[in-house]
């Protein structure tokens, strides 16, 4: 059997994207997605001329490949860069990623922010899970999810960037179904609901977690591969592997997910319970008459004291 | 055939038809090809790509999670 060839140049594939057949060697892979991310970005109408993008990075290939792709765009479109990275404080894991991010931003010449859960909320995540039954995604996400907007809303962020791609999305999507929580459904899909709230944009969401690794590796982003150590136990990580079972035999099925939450999008917008509050403790946006940050703490400091 | 297929820093020997192809050793291991990249001989190849006696691969997890 002949070496598989790249579909435009006839030289080796590195890859072979499934759901359209094509194949593309290292140089045409690298153009492909490029394209595509910007394409991506003009499609959702995720940047405008002269703004300030906050940029969610954790020395993974999804934050680094998105800050490298946004650092060639800033010149030509204005665009003011600052990079936001949270400790969650994973021993054993986070040190090497957060010295993955600090290197790339510096040669990137973009600004880094720290911040860490611990000088946040008093506990790293480790000690979270230890004082808790909970799962460590359901600290993770809210915590996460809390600083990354309030340093971006601080820093004067027209938009805060992260590196979700379309594993990432199909993901939150089924989970999203699986548990029948239509506001979360919803959310997802909206990028502005609060003024309190950043807008967020996703500019890897169409394209696989494989590609976003592949790019990585070819282009010789220093990310990390690692997988974080709590990533097993988690609701996300049963998801993953039952949609990568469907992937893998109907290739294309990811982006159905995708398109077909966006079709439904429209009908869930009149979804009255989707509109944001105050939260009643520390005024940030929530869904209840607490937010989830609030209530979680509050959970913890139970727990600490017993 | 048999192949050698490096996972981290385990290496595993699998035994496949002969003219095996990337594709037939993932399934062969159960892993799915989703979720990893594939070198060999330190080039990344498509899962397409065909094996020989003593052929050693190289995969690379993609899924970061969490």
């Amino acid at each position: 059997m002949a070496d598989p060839e790249c579909s435009i140049c006839g030289r080796r594939a590195c890859y072979l994207r499934r759901y359209s057949g094509q194949r593309f060697c290292a140089e045409h892979f690298v153009e492909y997605f490029e394209a595509k991310v910007k394409r991506t970005m003009l499609r959702y109408r995720m940047l405008a001329r002269g703004e300030r993008i906050g940029v969610a990075v954790s020395g993974g290939k999804d934050s680094l490949t998105l800050l490298s792709i946004l650092s060639t765009l800033a010149p030509k479109l204005k665009l003011e860069l600052q990079a936001i990275l949270i400790d969650e404080g994973i021993a054993g894991y986070r040190a090497e990623t957060v010295e993955r991010a600090r290197r790339f931003c510096s040669e990137l010449g973009v600004p880094l922010l720290e911040l860490s859960f611990r000088e946040h909320t008093g506990l790293s995540l480790d000690e979270m899970v230890e004082l808790s039954r909970r799962n460590a995604c359901t600290f993770c996400g809210v915590f996460r999810r809390r600083l990354l907007n309030a340093a971006a809303r601080k820093l004067g962020c027209d938009k805060l960037a992260t590196g979700h791609n379309l594993d990432d999305e199909v993901q939150a999507i089924l989970m999203n179904y699986l548990r029948g929580d239509v506001e979360r459904l919803l959310r997802l899909g909206v990028s502005t609901v609060s003024k309190k709230l950043v807008p967020r944009i996703k500019p890897l969401m169409e394209m696989p977690e494989k590609e976003v690794a592949l790019y990585a590796l070819l282009s010789g982003i220093p990310a990390s591969f690692e997988e974080c150590p709590y990533a097993g136990d988690s609701f996300r990580t049963d998801v993953r592997d039952c949609i990568n079972r469907l992937e893998e035999k109907n290739p294309g099925i990811k982006f159905s997910i995708l398109r077909g939450y966006q079709k439904l999008l429209p009908f869930l917008e009149s979804h009255e319970a989707g509109a944001l509050r105050r939260c009643a403790t520390c005024g940030e946006p929530s869904s209840g008459e607490r937010c989830k940050a609030c209530l979680l703490i509050e959970e913890l400091s139970r727990s600490a004291s017993r | 055939m048999k192949v050698k297929v490096l996972v981290g820093r385990e290496e595993r020997e699998v035994e496949v038809k002969e003219g095996a192809s990337v594709a037939e050793v993932l399934e062969a291991l159960g892993i799915n090809r989703e979720e990893v990249i594939v070198k060999l001989g330190g080039t990344i190849v498509t899962e397409e790509e065909p094996l020989e006696e003593g052929s050693r691969i190289e995969l690379i997890r993609v899924i970061s999670g969490g």
